[in-house]
């Protein structure tokens, strides 16, 4: 059967295209960020924020693209469910952007502070999850392989185990005024990276649904697994 | 503008009836229905037995028994050749054989006068010397026969059995008696005899042969109107309305036609335009009387020297204005008022999108007509004019008035002979008073029956094949 | 994207979704699209357009220029007089004996509804296409022809033909029909004739095509062939359609324009440009209150 609709089918093919590049440069900048943070490298954060404009703007430019198309197209079927799912990611990968300037602002509150390195090694564990796990996201949606978003609430387990035992960590610390804020800082960087692996977990059940039409909440199913087990 | 929820309906359970009532309301429903049915039925019935009775009629009065007596039975005009008659017809013979019999039966005056009517040979002279010949054609007034032409065989034969056989049909009888009581015709006959031999002459009961005799043959169909049923034919009429048909058509199909194109594709709407309208409806309701009566004031006095020829061939043309020529435009203008409208209805059948289209294009108005609507309205506008034709080749009344001729042998020539047409002819034939008259008035109406019969079954060709087309 | 001179990062992300909803407005109201506002290279142009039928007035002051090379859809509820606006650009309104015109529609420089323009003129540059198909009772050759042939094409034969093969062609219907083109036109299924009709209109060698609801006679797949298709005759046409299919309107159109319809005491109804703009626009964020409760389905 003919392709009747080339045109419309072009410009999603095109809106698909910006949130591949969209999560391309949000996964740049997480490593970037993290560098920034680890090494006190301020240029390194000064880029992770030029890099966070860049999305934004793409964020916005789907935005607008998005919504004259699904004003315009009245998509259907599979259309329909990549629409939803594109403007689903173009959100969390615009907060997963801001969550690297984040991360990069922290780098520069923190820079000339002292650090634990144990600490510091953490963040860095966490940054070297995190990267994999967007990819995960990003290509199993290119490729619409839903097996291989399923692997991403597993890849997620040991971010949250590193992100729970950073407070034990800090609180080990002790007195130091010094090392207890950059710690704490550290701490936020944690969060700020457990956020974006909760982000891949997201993209990964969009991935799902796009997939297979059905929605599925990753997280309950991890609930609803151990309950069973348990 | 602001969406108000409309009052939700109510359903009307209460209204309708029960199903108890319903049953015996559908009963009488049903009954209703089928007594309407059978008074339509009734209709079909009663138009179809007409229809029946009048084929019933016609063909009981055109084939059937008659009593003839012969001047020379054929028989004994074979046996004089010498040759069987139990295995030989007069129509075996070859020409040779029944020039010979026409040149031993016929005086040398009546053969001399058929020899110039038309040569029997093209070589030799039967009953004219060679010099007679010539100078009776070098002179101003030479006889049809010197331009040529031969009889044939049939023509020969024809002569034959009407001047050396001779048969004098003395009764006749209907098809239905004659097969089912042939015995009790010839019983009559006889009995006729016995009690009124006045009415038969010389002739002796035993001269008296039952032949079947089918009054519609070909010899009727190509025999010029005579005084005598035996040998009368409808060739003269049948021309007459052929002309006639032509004449009428080359008139009405055109004007009406193009009335029609002007009514339909150009003009505006307007008081006059609506008047005009009206006019054309009320006119093809007019009695064809009337426009006999202007026929004959109009075409046959006023307009006398165009319809006679005389402005056209002088002294050549006919002595007055009662020419096919006359006919024929009465004829036109009494079926033009319904070729217009037939022609209206086929032009406005046609969707107004194709002109649209055409419009659209950037065709002028003509253009789009002629392209478009046209060629989709032809099969409708010729289906109509056929049909309003045939009514004309019918028609009686219009053509007494403007004067047809009730009796005329003379084959028409062109539009300003004089002329006779099928239904004058048959009526003429029915106001005679011989028995046989009757017989070759319903061979007639057979032919004109037929001839209508195949105009119309070319208009639903001509209509079946354009609307396949397109 | 957060102020960065903060001495703790906001990490809140309603904070950030404000932030992000106000440049959204500002970006939406200077708009990124390629396609201006305002028409520079207008194809069309009504001055104070109105049609009357008789006493009754039937659209009232329409003024709005055409792009060239684009797509205008004309939208409203029945009645609006939409379809009398778009009749108004190729004269085909003279056909209607109680018709009168106001204003004027400037094609070319020219007032096409001067008193010295035969309407037969501009018909061939303003070619227009029907809400049902209505191809002739003719070859699909000959239909395509035809237009040609009546304007006075100069070719020869073999120019016309290929003059008749690129019409259809760029009708895209060739394919279907090139082994046929002595088969009759209403041969062929309605989506086919629609195409034909729209090959017809093209061969004329328009700069304008109207199409008054072209699809609305069609199921769906030979309705998204026949949007298709006009994406593609956009490069070489200046298209305006008039639709009650809204959700078309938005597929195919640049721009669009919607009109309302006035009804009087008298119970006369008059059509009037309510909001002319892109697509994109009209359709998301509209600016009259009627057009947004017209494509939102709360009026009309």
């Amino acid at each position: 059967m003919v392709d009747q609709r080339t045109h419309f089918h072009a410009e999603l093919e095109g809106l698909e295209q910006s949130i591949h590049e969209m999560g391309d440069r949000a996964h740049e900048l997480i490593g970037m960020a993290v560098h920034a943070l680890v090494t006190g490298d301020l240029d390194a954060a000064g880029r992770v924020r030029e890099g966070d404009h860049v999305i934004d703007q793409l964020y916005l430019d789907v935005h607008n693209r998005w919504i004259n198309l699904m004003a315009r197209q009245q998509p259907m079927g599979a259309d329909l469910r990549l629409m939803s799912v594109l403007l689903h990611m173009n959100v969390t990968l615009e907060r997963t952007g801001d969550q690297a300037v984040n991360i990069a602002k922290l780098a520069a509150l923190s820079h000339g502070l002292p650090m634990s390195s144990r600490i510091v090694e953490q963040v860095q564990e966490m940054g070297d999850l995190v990267r994999p796990m967007l990819r995960t996201a990003i290509e199993s949606f290119i490729r619409r392989d839903a097996d291989e978003a399923r692997l991403l609430p597993a890849m997620d387990e040991p971010v949250d185990r590193i992100n729970k035992s950073m407070y034990r960590e800090v609180v080990a610390l002790g007195a130091d005024p010094q090392m207890l804020e950059s710690a704490t800082h550290m701490m936020m960087a944690a969060r700020a990276l457990e956020r974006i692996g909760d982000q891949s977990v997201d993209i990964g059940e969009q991935v799902v649904y796009l997939v297979t039409g059905e929605f599925h909440d990753f997280n309950e199913e991890a609930l609803h697994d151990r309950g069973s087990q348990g | 503008m602001t969406a108000v929820a409309p009052e939700r309906p109510v359903k009307r359970e209460h209204q309708f009836p029960t199903d108890d009532e319903f049953v015996a309301l559908l009963r009488s429903r049903s009954r209703k229905s089928f007594v309407a049915q059978s008074g339509f039925l009734l209709a079909l019935i009663i138009a179809v037995l007409a229809l029946f009775t009048l084929l019933y009629t016609v063909i009981n009065d055109a084939f059937g028994l008659v009593a003839i007596v012969n001047a020379q039975n054929p028989e004994d005009v074979i046996a004089e050749l010498g040759l069987d008659p139990a295995s030989t017809s007069l129509g075996s013979l070859d020409k040779d054989q029944l020039v010979g019999l026409l040149e031993g039966s016929v005086s040398s005056g009546v053969g001399r006068r058929l020899e110039r009517e038309q040569r029997f040979y093209a070589d030799r002279l039967v009953f004219e010397s060679q010099e007679v010949w010539d100078e009776i054609c070098a002179s101003a007034e030479a006889p049809d026969g010197c331009a040529g032409g031969v009889r044939n065989e049939s023509d020969v034969l024809a002569l034959v059995r009407e001047r050396v056989v001779q048969p004098d049909v003395i009764a006749s009888n209907d098809l239905v008696p004659s097969l089912f009581d042939r015995a009790g015709f010839e019983q009559s006959v006889r009995d006729a005899f016995v009690t009124s031999p006045a009415r038969f002459g010389d002739y002796t009961v035993d001269q008296v042969r039952f032949e079947w005799r089918a009054w519609l043959n070909l010899d009727f169909i190509r025999s010029p109107q005579s005084s005598t049923p035996e040998i009368a034919g409808i060739r003269t009429a049948l021309l007459g309305s052929t002309y006639l048909v032509l004449i009428t058509m080359l008139f009405a199909v055109p004007v009406g036609v193009g009335a029609a194109i002007y009514l339909v594709e150009f003009a505006r709407p307007s008081r006059l335009n609506e008047f005009i309208q009206t006019n054309i409806n009320n006119l093809a309701g007019v009695p064809s009387i009337i426009y006999g009566m202007l026929g004959l004031a109009v075409l046959v006095r006023t307009f006398e020297p165009l319809t006679s020829g005389s402005l056209f061939l002088g002294e050549g043309g006919a002595s007055n204005g009662r020419t096919i020529l006359s006919g024929g435009i009465t004829l036109g203008l009494l079926i033009l008022p319904v070729v217009i409208i037939s022609a209206q209805e086929a032009l406005k059948a046609v969707p107004n999108s194709l002109r649209q289209a055409g419009l659209a294009l950037g065709a002028t108005k003509w253009q789009t007509v002629r392209a478009q609507v046209l060629p989709v309205a032809l099969p409708g506008i010729l289906t109509g004019a056929i049909l309003a034709v045939a009514r004309a080749i019918g028609e009686t009344a219009p053509l007494i008035v403007v004067g047809a001729a009730g009796f005329i042998t003379a084959d028409p020539t062109g539009p300003f002979s004089n002329y006779t047409a099928m239904p004058i002819q048959i009526f003429q034939w029915t106001s005679l008073p011989q028995e046989e008259f009757r017989n070759i008035a319903a061979a007639a109406i057979l032919v004109l029956l037929l001839l209508l019969l195949t105009l119309n079954a070319a208009a639903v060709i001509l209509r079946n094949r354009y609307s396949k087309r397109a | 994207m957060s102020d960065t001179e903060t001495a703790i990062p906001m990490t809140d992300e309603t904070e950030q979704q404000i932030d992000i909803t106000a440049r959204l407005r500002n970006a939406s109201s200077t708009d990124s699209s390629h396609m201006p506002m305002e028409i520079e290279d207008a194809v069309i142009e009504a001055r104070g357009l109105g049609v009357y039928y008789g006493e009754f007035r039937a659209v009232r002051d329409v003024s709005m220029r055409f792009g060239k090379n684009e797509i205008t859809a004309l939208i409203g509820p029945s009645g609006c007089g939409k379809s009398t606006v778009l009749r108004c650009f190729n004269r085909m309104n003279d056909l209607i004996p109680s018709a009168r015109v106001e204003g004027t529609v400037i094609y070319n420089d020219t007032n096409i509804y001067a008193e010295d323009i035969d309407p037969v003129e501009v018909r061939r540059r303003v070619g227009m296409v029907f809400q049902k198909p209505n191809p002739f009772p003719k070859s699909i050759f000959d239909n395509v022809a035809w237009g040609a042939k009546i304007n006075g094409f100069k070719g020869s034969k073999s120019d016309l033909g290929d003059l008749v093969e690129s019409a259809i062609r760029q009708a895209a219907l060739w394919d279907e029909v090139k082994d046929k083109l002595n088969e009759s036109g209403y041969s062929l299924s309605g989506g086919q004739q629609q195409r034909l009709c729209i090959a017809r209109a093209i061969a004329t060698n328009p700069d304008v095509v109207l199409m008054d609801e072209p699809a609305s006679a069609l199921d769906p797949i030979a309705t998204l062939r026949i949007e298709e298709l006009m994406q593609e005759l956009k490069k070489d046409y200046s298209i305006i359609i008039v639709t009650h299919n809204m959700q078309q309107a938005a597929r195919v159109s640049d721009r669009t324009a919607f009109f309302s319809v006035d009804v009087n005491d008298a119970g006369m109804r008059t059509g009037r440009l309510v909001e002319y703009g892109l697509t994109d626009r009209i359709f998301t964020a509209p600016e009259n209150d009627e057009t947004e409760q017209y494509i939102t389905g709360r009026f009309g």
